[in-house]
């Protein structure tokens, strides 16, 4: 499979969704009404397929769901299907399709709005929530740029005046559409099985004619989920370090507590001693009550061996280890080569020239 | 007329002697049967009549009689017409004193069975027959008017009444009428059992009748384990009576009550119910019916029952302990194969102290009980736990373990021992010498590890031949290693890459000869110059090591003689040496020969040794006369100065080893044995509270800890649900492992919010979207608290809960109905204050939460850390009103710490428990 990027648009039947089809390309799948009424058996279909997928959601379920009571309800009931290990996350964002009919609409992108809304509430902060067949035009109604590109469906679909293999891979092959999703369109099982023969075709057809094109896809793709996996990683360890600050902090207090307690408890002993030298004994009690106190204070904050305080600065340091080997590990080395292959995206996503990056690297030789 | 009335309504009924309740005649036949007959009651739990008593009804049709199919139930037709086939009346009546309203509605029907010769009062509680009815019949009717199966001294003295033959005698007497007129259908089963079953013996014996049983309790009493005739015969004796009596039947209730085994346990008697198949297939009935019958009934009641479970029955295995050492590692060997080739479940106990140095091994194995370690009160709780568990067979490692077999022979059940000993060692353990009836008699099987083991056996037990079985100790395969290891080794003794090496093995004790390595040393380095030895095994502690090195130091010797600790991976040693000198003066079988051979290196042993003669005679070394050290170093020095030999056996030896002496090619061999004595298809209704373990995963490190524990509670039957932090960096690997390695698993990818919480509450909406059924549910995360000095000891004590040794304990707790919770009892807390009405912690949000779920409690106690067992219904009753999802949506983000002020996270992690608290439940801690 050259093209990592293509979803599959197809109905889910609980019949015949795992049907043992020849290929590992995931599905996008209209969520009706009535399928997410069968929640229960499309969640354990979904969860022992090999498939990943995400879900186009139907305009009778959008339509439905515009109250903000409605809305609330519909975000809980997907909460869980998102939360499923083969849910699609699309450079580390949650996919949701949205079904377009074809025509622009004001409201559905009031109601994508409202729902990533709603969806943030669970912790779903990334997340693509974007019509899958909106035709092009009228800028005013797009907040961002379609991750959707269709016209590789186009192409297999077409068949009297279907677009010419060349100019359809002058236009893939290349930024944007090189980014994208690529929607292909199904009908029934057979439908599929014929598209994924057609697309064999078609990989094999660019392999032929265009092999050095055919190797720059394939090392787009892994460099993009490499710098996908990695950005999501690097996003976790910053958090972590976050916390980390903060049970650094928690922890200074406690032991600063340990500390002034220790000093306190030490007092009070000594002004017993004080006293019980100067008397009779009555305060013997509250004196060894005191020691008491204090030794236990003592064990738990010393290093003797199994002491907690020992126990738990091992845990610290393996803690803080782990997170320091992984990113020497993983992520010290992104720099290297994502720098390099970042200025080339840049190039070739026109965001820089040519001209620049080479001017840069030569005054580097410099 | 035959048939006193074809239908019935309550309104018509006249006096007592004919009610009879509601029926509905569904098949009569049209000629008048005569002779014997038989009043069949059944009840049918499905509206169908299973195998099992066509085959009865077929075995009473062709003992002569005519039978009346009467059932408390509603009957499918195609079962009407198959029992048409063997009945010439059926009789659908109501569900009421079942049998003895069946029998009078039956004989009511019949004109109280004046006309016929015989009555046969029979049921469809027992399978079988297994033997010819016929015989015992007209054997029993020549001596006896009533008589029945089995008699019984339960409730008073009585003929038990699945089976009961009246002849015409009393057929024709007033009694009989008399009797049946007034038995009272409206009675309830107590009432019936006490009255009528008792009570008819009594009434036939008092009007003179001739009593008698086929099988009396007396008599079977006599001849079984236990002397107690105070017990249901046909529970207690099952096994004597169908093994010694040729006894035709079977009780269901054996089958299909799950705590049967333990209706006597008050009296200190455990019945063991296993081996019912095994036994019964040696006859001609088809055990398949009762397989069926059992999976049809478990198919019913689990609808409503969710803490039954049909299961095989498991197998106890015991090892002496988990030390280094040849006997534990077949053991652990042959364990690691039986899980991953059976389904059959297990568990395993460790007898004696050691340094359990594999306990981990076993450990992931299962769980391990350590019964030297269990006070009296602790042995108590073993035995009722493995009663539970319905144990069916026991496996020992060795005979040393004769002290924990005879402890556990309250099961009775087969014992195997696997022996690994010579009688230099039988001799050593005077608790074997002791008890040598015993292990004759409650021992099953021997398997030895060589023949010189199994002639042992046979001479020191006076057993029979074909009591024991000879199985070769084994290795793992991965014992071969492709990898150097020999230059790392020698470089660290210091030996040179061109040296001899001659290796030796062993404990540093007189049986394996550590005494005589300075005059075997002596002797063989005479052979060359460039001759090492190294000693594996050679503990400093032991006595006679000072002796041997001083010996060795005043030989000189002491440069090129090694002496080396025990190792646990001794694949190294084995690459180092170039022969393997197995000096033992008696060894059953040394596992190191094959670990040797399948480094491709030869054996040189002491002839009359043990089993080692055995291993060479494949061709794998040489054998020497006993302790004669010329021969000794003359076989070294054969291979010595002919390394073609060397060769020769690095390419032959290991393919003996692997084709003769891996577990995979042993452990099958062991299985064998085992099904000789433990039916692998017997399966058994087993009360065992089903779980559903909800854990949160945020750490990268904690997977491997949490699955070790939880996998000792997947039976198959218990649900894990899991919710993995996004934030986790080794998700993948973790789900990928959870789908392998659970049986009843999903895995949900949650976002971070409201911590364990948060995760909690995304898998409760799965538990009740899947409608899971489950008696308890387990609350768990990967709990570290990096924030505090003592997250570690917090982690420990919650962690309780998962120790698969509490699982009985808690189950215990839980028999109190009022106990909603039980966790870590140091982690029950109680933050509220009652003077000034407020909580120390998340104040003004608990207030909150606790008007707005109508929660009103006085006890404020609560499991901190949210890791618990609770009963399931208590969340399935407030969740179903309060959607989990929606109460995740108001959960803070991140990392969150009530640290630096309320969170609602942690008002829910209080709310939990005041939520049982409300419906009336308590928190008990362990």
């Amino acid at each position: 499979m050259l093209f990592r990027n293509i979803l599959f648009y197809r109905n889910f039947s609980f019949a015949d969704y795992n049907w043992a089809a020849d290929h590992a390309y995931p599905f996008a799948i209209p969520l009706t009404a009535e399928l997410l009424h069968n929640k229960a058996p499309l969640f354990e279909a979904l969860y022992g397929s090999k498939y990943n997928f995400c879900f186009v959601l139907s305009r009778e379920l959008i339509n439905a769901s515009h109250e903000k009571a409605a809305l609330q309800s519909f975000a809980q009931e997907l909460t869980a299907l998102l939360f499923l290990p083969q849910y699609i996350r699309f450079k580390g964002n949650h996919l949701i399709l949205m079904e377009a009919d074809g025509k622009k609409d004001a409201s559905l992108h009031a109601f994508k709005k409202e729902l990533a809304g709603e969806l943030f509430k669970q912790g779903i902060t990334k997340c693509i929530v974007t019509p899958y067949n909106e035709p092009a035009g009228k800028e005013d109604l797009k907040d961002e740029e379609s991750p959707i590109d269709t016209s590789l469906n186009d192409y297999l679909e077409s068949n009297g005046n279907k677009p010419s293999f060349d100019s359809l891979v002058k236009n893939l092959i290349a930024p944007p559409a090189l980014s994208k999703i690529w929607i292909v369109k199904t009908e029934r099982q057979e439908n599929l099985h014929s598209k994924i023969q057609s697309l064999h075709q078609f990989e094999k057809q660019l392999l032929d004619n265009y092999p050095s094109l055919a190797g720059f896809a394939a090392a787009y793709y892994d460099k993009e989920e490499t710098i996908s996996e990695l950005t999501r990683e690097n996003e976790n360890l910053n958090l972590k370090l976050k916390n980390h600050v903060q049970y650094l902090k928690l922890l200074k207090e406690n032991a600063m507590w340990y500390v002034h307690e220790h000093a306190r408890l030490t007092q009070e002993v000594q002004l017993l001693q004080q006293q019980s030298s100067s008397g009779p004994g009555q305060h013997t009690h509250e004196h060894s009550k005191l020691t008491a106190e204090i030794r236990k204070l003592q064990q738990a904050s010393s290093f003797a061996d199994n002491s907690p305080l020992l126990t738990e600065i091992e845990a610290l340091k393996s803690n803080r280890n782990t997170i320091i080997e992984w990113y020497n590990n993983e992520y010290e080395v992104l720099p290297i080569w994502y720098k390099r292959f970042g200025h080339i995206i840049k190039v070739i996503t026109g965001k820089r020239t040519f001209k620049s990056l080479y001017k840069k690297n030569n005054s580097t030789e410099k | 007329m035959l048939y006193s009335d074809t239908n019935n309504s309550p309104n018509s009924l006249i006096d007592k002697s004919t009610i009879v309740g509601n029926y509905h005649i569904k098949f009569k036949d049209a000629s008048q049967p005569s002779g014997d007959v038989c009043l069949f009651s059944s009840y049918s739990f499905t509206e169908t009549v299973d195998e099992y008593v066509y085959y009865y009804l077929d075995a009473l049709k062709k003992a002569g009689f005519s039978i009346a199919f009467i059932s408390t139930s509603r009957l499918k037709d195609t079962c009407i017409a198959k029992i048409k086939q063997y009945a010439f009346l059926i009789v659908e009546r109501e569900n009421k004193c079942p049998d003895f309203g069946s029998w009078k509605l039956g004989l009511y029907l019949l004109d109280w069975c004046r006309k016929f010769n015989s009555v046969l009062l029979a049921n469809d509680s027992v399978f079988g027959p297994f033997y010819d009815l016929g015989k015992i019949i007209s054997s029993m009717k020549k001596k006896f008017d009533v008589w029945g199966m089995t008699d019984s001294y339960e409730v008073d003295y009585h003929i038990q009444s699945y089976f009961l033959h009246f002849n015409k005698k009393v057929l024709s007497s007033e009694t009989w009428e008399l009797f049946w007129k007034n038995v009272d259908i409206t009675l309830s089963k107590q009432e019936v059992i006490n009255r009528y079953e008792a009570g008819l013996t009594k009434t036939f014996s008092d009007a003179k009748f001739f009593i008698g049983a086929y099988a009396y309790v007396d008599v079977v009493s006599k001849v079984s384990d236990h002397r107690d005739k105070n017990v249901n015969a046909t529970l207690a004796f099952w096994k004597t009576l169908i093994r010694q009596y040729d006894f035709p039947f079977l009780k269901r209730e054996i089958i299909v009550r799950a705590d049967i085994n333990k209706v006597s346990w008050h009296k200190g008697l455990y019945f063991n119910m296993g081996g019912w198949r095994k036994l019964i297939s040696q006859t001609s009935y088809p055990v398949s019916h009762i397989d069926n019958f059992l999976k049809n009934y478990y198919g019913h009641i689990k609808q409503t029952q969710v803490d039954i479970k049909l299961r095989k029955r498991k197998i106890l295995f015991l090892t002496h302990n988990s030390e280094i050492g040849g006997a534990q590692r077949v053991i652990l060997n042959f364990i690691s194969w039986f899980k991953t080739q059976t389904d059959l479940p297990f568990e395993i106990i460790s007898c004696l102290p050691g340094k359990n140095q594999l306990l981990p091994e076993f450990e992931a194995l299962s769980n391990v009980s350590l019964f030297y370690s269990l006070s009296d009160h602790d042995k108590e709780n073993l035995k009722e736990k493995l009663i539970e568990e319905q144990i069916a067979l026991i496996f020992s490692n060795t005979i040393v373990n004769i002290e924990v077999q005879q402890f556990l022979s309250f099961l009775g059940v087969p014992q195997i021992v696997f022996v690994h000993e010579l009688s230099y060692v039988l001799n050593a353990f005077p608790q074997i010498g002791r008890n040598i009836e015993w292990l004759r008699r409650n021992i099953s099987h021997f398997i030895a590890c060589s023949n010189a083991v199994k002639d042992t056996l046979i001479d020191y037990l006076k057993i029979e031949e074909d009591k024991v079985s000879v199985i070769y100790g084994f290795i793992n395969e991965d014992a071969a290693v492709n990898k150097d290891l020999r230059s790392a080794l020698m470089s660290e003794l210091g030996i040179a890459k061109e040296a001899f090496v001659i290796g030796f093995c062993g404990t540093f004790e007189w049986r394996k000869s550590a005494d005589l390595l300075p005059v075997m040393a002596a002797t063989i380095l005479n052979i060359g110059p460039d001759i090492h030895i190294v000693w594996l095994g050679a503990d400093e502690g032991r006595e006679l090591y000072q002796s041997v090195i001083f010996d060795l130091k005043k030989a000189g010797i002491k440069e090129n003689v090694h002496l080396i600790s025990k190792q646990a991976d001794s694949r190294a040693f084995f690459q180092l040496i170039d022969v393997f000198v197995m000096a033992s003066r008696e060894d059953p079988f040394p596992l190191v020969n094959l670990e040797s051979g399948m480094a491709g290196k030869p054996v040189i042993c002491f002839q009359n040794a043990g089993g080692t003669e055995e291993y060479i005679a494949l061709g794998t070394g040489r054998t020497v006369p006993y302790l004669n050290m010329v021969k000794l170093s003359d076989a070294i020095a054969e291979y010595y100065e002919d390394r073609h030999l060397l060769q020769t056996a690095k390419a032959r030896i290991p393919g003996i080893i692997k084709a003769n002496f891996t577990t995979e090619a042993q452990a099958p061999k062991i299985f064998e044995v085992i099904k000789r004595f433990y039916d692998v298809e017997e399966l058994m209704l087993i009360e065992s509270p089903t779980l559903t373990v909800m854990t949160h995963i945020y750490y990268d490190d904690s997977w491997e800890e949490i699955k070790s524990k939880l996998k000792q509670f997947d039976d198959g039957y218990n649900y894990f649900l899991f919710s993995i932090s996004d934030a986790c960096f080794t998700k993948k690997r973790i789900i990928e492992d959870i789908n392998q390695s659970f049986k009843n698993a999903y895995c949900l990818v949650t976002s971070n919010i409201g911590k364990d919480i948060g995760g909690k509450f995304a898998l409760i909406d799965i538990y009740l979207l899947l409608k899971i059924k489950s008696s308890y549910l387990v609350f768990l995360h990967d709990k570290q608290s990096p924030q505090t000095l003592v997250g570690e000891a917090w982690r420990k004590n919650l962690y309780k809960i998962i120790d698969f040794n509490n699982y009985k304990k808690i189950i215990r707790i839980f028999k109190d109905p009022k106990v909603g919770i039980v966790g870590a009892e140091e982690h029950i807390i109680n933050e509220f204050s009652g003077e000034t009405n407020t909580f120390r912690f998340n104040n003004d949000y608990i207030q909150s939460l606790l008007r707005k779920y109508n929660i009103s409690i006085s006890d404020y106690h609560y499991l901190s850390g949210t890791m618990y067992w609770l009963r399931a219904s208590i969340v399935e009753r407030f969740f179903s009103e309060y959607n989990p999802v929606s109460l995740r949506a108001n959960l803070e983000s991140g990392n969150v710490l009530d640290d630096f002020g309320a969170t609602l996270t942690h008002t829910w992690e209080r709310m939990f428990c005041w939520i049982a608290t409300n419906y009336g439940y308590s928190i008990k801690g362990i």
